[in-house]
C-alpha cells in the first residue's frame, strides 16, 4: 500500500486504477483488501485523513436535523476506518424474515434473501474481530455453559450478539494487510465533488476531488465504487444527479429516501428474582471477546401479531435506578422548568412521595455524592433497552440544503421522524414479550408507557445507523441500487455499506455491511473477468 | 416506588404463584380474616389503583372472577393458572405492569382486607 496524502501531490491528474473505492470506511477499506488480491491497480479515495481532524469533521456538519436526532456532525467520524474508530463493535448477523416482504410493513423486504448474504457471514466476523465460530445460540450456550431459557418458546428466541475487546478500528487493523498487498493506493484527504458521466454508454469516466478548496485532482477507473456512508451517500449522490439529470441511480426519486436507523428505547422492566437464569443474557469475556444473548421475536409471531422485530437486550439495574419516584421527579422538574403543569401531575406526585427514600438518595447522590442507603444499589430486575426495527418510509429523507460547506458541496438536511405506527408495533411485540415471559415463569414486565413524552424525546437513543438511503431494489422505480449493488443506469458504478439495505433489521448492521462487501467483491472479480 | 411496593413486584417476578401468594401475605400481613394492620397509605394507594383499574376494565367483581378460576380449574395449582392466562393473553396492565388477571384479581381484592 502507499498512502498519499493529496495536498502533498504536485500533479492534477492521478494515475488511472482499475478499480477506485470512494471513501476509506469499513466499507471501503474490506473492499480494498479483498480485490487486492485480484487486481493490481486499486485507488482508495479518503476525504479525512489518517486521524481525526477536526476542520475534516466539520464538512459533515447539517444544515438542519431533527431536535433528538443525534448530530451527525459527531455521529460519524470523517478519517481512514470511519465509523469503525468510535464504534462498540456489537455484531450479530440478519435473520431470514428481515428480507422478507411482510405485508404489515410498507416498503420492507430485499430483493436477495439471507441465503445470497449467509456465506460471507464467517470471513466477515474474522473482518470484525468477532472470529469464526459463528452465532447459533445452541452452540455459545453449551460453550458458556448458561442458559437458553426461552429453547422452548413458540415466542420468543434466543439470538448472540459478539464484540471484539478491544473494538476493532479497521484501518489499524487491516493496515499491515494492506501494506503487504502493494497493489492499494490510499490518497487522503481526498474530498470527492463531482464526477463525470457518459450519458449514452451510461459510465463514469472520472472522479474529479479537491484536496484543498480550489485545488482539483482527476481519477479515471474501469469500475467506482461509493462507499461514503450512509449520509454522504445519497449526498453525493443528489449533487451528481442535478448534473445528470436523475440519470444516475434516481429515475425514481429514491436517493436519499427510505432513511432508516435503530431508535433504541427505554421501554420496560422486567421484575424477576431469577438472577442467575439470566447469565447468558450478560457479556461473558472469552480471551478478546465479550459474548451475551438477547430476545428477539420468531418469525411466526411476526405475523400473527403484525408487529415488526425488535432486539431485546436486558441490562441489570438497581433499585435505584429502577425507581419510579426518580423518573417522575425529572419529569415534574423538567415542567417546572419550563412554567408547565405537566400531564398526569397527580400520578408524577404520587410517585415522588411514596418513593421518597429513592428521591432523597439520588438528591443526595447528585449534590452531595453520598449514598444514604444499603438497599439501593441491590439488583431490581432488568431494563429493557429496545432497538427496535424501523418501517422503511419514503418521507424520511436526508436532502440537499441550501447552505455550502468550505468545499461548495450542499450541507444535508435531514428529515426524519419514527412513525406512529412503529411506535404501536414496540408496544404491541413489548405486550406479547411481557404474555410469554409470564407463562414461562420468568418474571414479569412492566411497560414504562407513562414516560412517551420523554421515551421518544430526550431519552431516546440511537445506534447511529444510517441505513436505506440508497436501496437494493428490484427496480429503478423503488430503489438506487440492484442486486448486486450496481447502480441503475449506470455500467460500472456500484454502492457499498449500509445506504443499500432495502429494510434495517434490528440488529447492528456493520457484520452485514462487510459480508455483503465481500459479495460485492466476488461480483466484481467475476465481472471484470468477464468483461 | 416504596420499598413494600418494590417487594410485591420482585415477587410477582418469581417462579412460583404460591411464593408469591406466601410474600403478599407476608408484605401486607393478609390474615386471610379482614384484619390487616400493617398497611401504610402508599401500599394502600397501590392496592388501590390494582382495584380500580380492575373495577375499569372487567365486569366480573376480582372476588367473583377469582371464584370462578378456580372452579374452571379444580385440577391446577395456582401457578397452572396463571402460567395459561399468559399464554392465552388473558393479562391486565395495571400501571403498566402486566399481570395475569388472575393474580391481578388477588391483589385487587387485598384492598378491601385493610379494615
Amino acid at each position: 500500500m502507499v498512502l498519499i496524502d493529496l495536498k502533498e501531490f504536485k500533479g492534477k491528474k492521478l494515475p488511472t486504477a482499475k478499480v477506485c473505492i470512494l471513501g476509506g470506511g469499513v466499507a471501503g477499506l474490506v473492499l480494498a483488501t479483498e480485490l487486492s488480491t485480484h487486481f493490481s491497480d486499486i485507488v482508495v479515495l479518503e476525504a479525512g485523513a489518517e486521524q481525526f481532524d477536526i476542520d475534516s469533521q466539520e464538512i459533515y456538519k447539517a444544515e438542519l436535523s431533527p431536535e433528538y436526532y443525534p448530530n451527525p456532525q459527531y455521529s460519524r467520524l470523517r478519517f481512514l476506518g470511519g465509523a469503525s474508530n468510535h464504534w462498540e463493535n456489537n455484531t450479530s448477523p440478519l435473520s431470514e424474515v428481515d428480507f422478507k416482504n411482510r405485508a404489515w410493513l410498507n416498503n420492507s423486504g430485499w430483493p436477495i434473501s439471507l441465503s445470497d448474504i449467509e456465506p460471507y457471514y464467517t470471513k466477515a466476523a474474522g473482518y470484525c474481530g468477532t472470529k469464526t465460530d459463528g452465532y447459533k445460540t445452541d452452540f455459545w450456550s453449551k460453550a458458556l455453559k448458561k442458559k437458553d431459557i426461552v429453547k422452548n418458546s413458540n415466542v420468543l428466541s434466543t439470538a448472540i450478539a459478539k464484540a471484539s475487546y478491544p473494538p476493532v478500528r479497521f484501518f489499524s487493523k487491516l493496515k499491515s494487510d494492506l501494506i503487504s498487498s502493494k497493489n492499494i493506493t490510499i490518497y487522503s484527504n481526498a474530498n470527492v465533488m463531482d464526477l463525470t458521466f457518459d450519458l449514452e454508454k451510461q459510465t463514469v469516466n472520472q472522479v474529479i476531488m479537491e484536496s484543498n478548496p480550489g485545488k482539483q485532482h482527476i481519477i479515471g477507473a474501469d469500475i467506482f465504487v461509493m462507499c461514503f456512508g450512509g449520509i454522504e451517500n445519497p449526498r453525493l449522490l443528489l449533487e451528481f444527479n442535478n448534473k445528470y439529470n436523475n440519470s444516475i441511480g434516481n429515475q425514481g426519486d429514491s436517493v436519499g429516501r427510505y432513511f432508516m436507523d435503530h431508535p433504541v428505547v427505554r421501554s420496560a422492566y422486567l421484575h424477576t428474582k431469577l438472577e442467575k437464569e439470566y447469565d447468558l443474557y450478560q457479556w461473558s469475556i472469552l480471551n478478546d471477546r465479550l459474548v451475551k444473548g438477547f430476545f428477539q421475536f420468531k418469525e411466526n409471531e411476526l405475523e400473527k401479531h403484525e408487529i415488526s422485530n425488535i432486539r431485546i437486550p436486558l441490562i441489570p439495574q438497581s433499585n435505584f435506578t429502577l425507581s419510579d419516584g426518580i423518573s417522575s421527579f425529572h419529569s415534574l422538574s423538567g415542567a417546572i422548568s419550563a412554567a408547565e403543569i405537566p400531564d398526569d401531575l397527580g400520578s408524577h406526585l404520587y410517585n415522588v412521595v411514596s418513593d421518597m427514600g429513592m428521591v432523597i438518595e439520588a438528591v443526595s447522590r447528585k449534590s452531595f455524592d453520598k449514598k444514604l442507603f444499603d438497599n439501593a444499589d441491590a439488583f431490581g430486575g432488568y431494563e429493557l433497552q429496545v432497538m427496535i426495527e424501523q418501517s422503511p418510509d419514503r418521507n424520511n429523507r436526508i436532502k440537499l440544503g441550501q447552505e455550502k460547506d468550505r468545499f461548495g458541496l450542499r450541507k444535508i438536511i435531514i428529515d426524519w421522524k419514527i412513525s406512529r405506527d412503529d411506535k404501536e408495533r414496540m408496544w404491541k411485540g413489548l405486550e406479547v414479550a411481557a404474555n410469554e415471559i409470564g407463562a414461562l415463569s420468568l418474571g414479569r414486565l412492566r411497560l414504562l408507557r407513562e414516560r412517551e413524552d420523554r421515551m421518544w424525546t430526550s431519552q431516546l437513543g440511537f445506534g447511529n445507523h444510517h441505513m436505506g438511503t440508497t436501496r437494493m431494489s428490484d427496480s429503478p422505480d423503488t430503489g438506487v441500487v440492484d442486486k448486486n449493488q450496481q447502480v441503475f443506469g449506470t455500467k460500472n458504478f456500484y454502492i457499498g455499506g449500509s445506504s443499500v439495505f432495502s429494510t434495517g433489521g434490528h440488529v447492528p448492521p456493520t457484520l452485514t455491511i462487510v459480508a455483503m462487501t465481500i459479495r460485492l467483491a466476488d461480483h466484481i472479480k467475476r465481472e471484470v473477468g468477464r468483461g | 416506588m416504596d420499598n413494600k411496593r418494590r417487594t410485591v413486584l420482585k415477587a410477582i417476578g418469581g417462579v412460583s404463584v404460591l411464593a408469591v401468594m406466601d410474600t403478599l401475605k407476608n408484605t401486607f400481613a393478609y390474615s386471610g380474616q379482614r384484619k390487616i394492620d400493617s398497611l401504610n397509605e402508599n401500599e394502600q394507594n397501590f392496592l388501590f389503583s390494582c382495584r380500580e383499574q380492575w373495577l375499569s376494565c372487567e365486569t366480573l367483581l376480582p372476588i367473583d372472577y377469582i371464584s370462578n378460576a378456580k372452579s374452571e380449574n379444580k385440577d391446577k395449582s395456582h401457578q397452572e393458572i396463571i402460567i395459561q392466562e399468559f399464554k392465552e393473553a388473558r393479562t391486565i396492565n395495571i400501571e403498566g405492569l402486566i399481570l395475569s388477571k388472575y393474580e391481578a384479581a388477588h391483589l385487587a381484592e387485598l384492598i378491601l382486607y385493610n379494615v
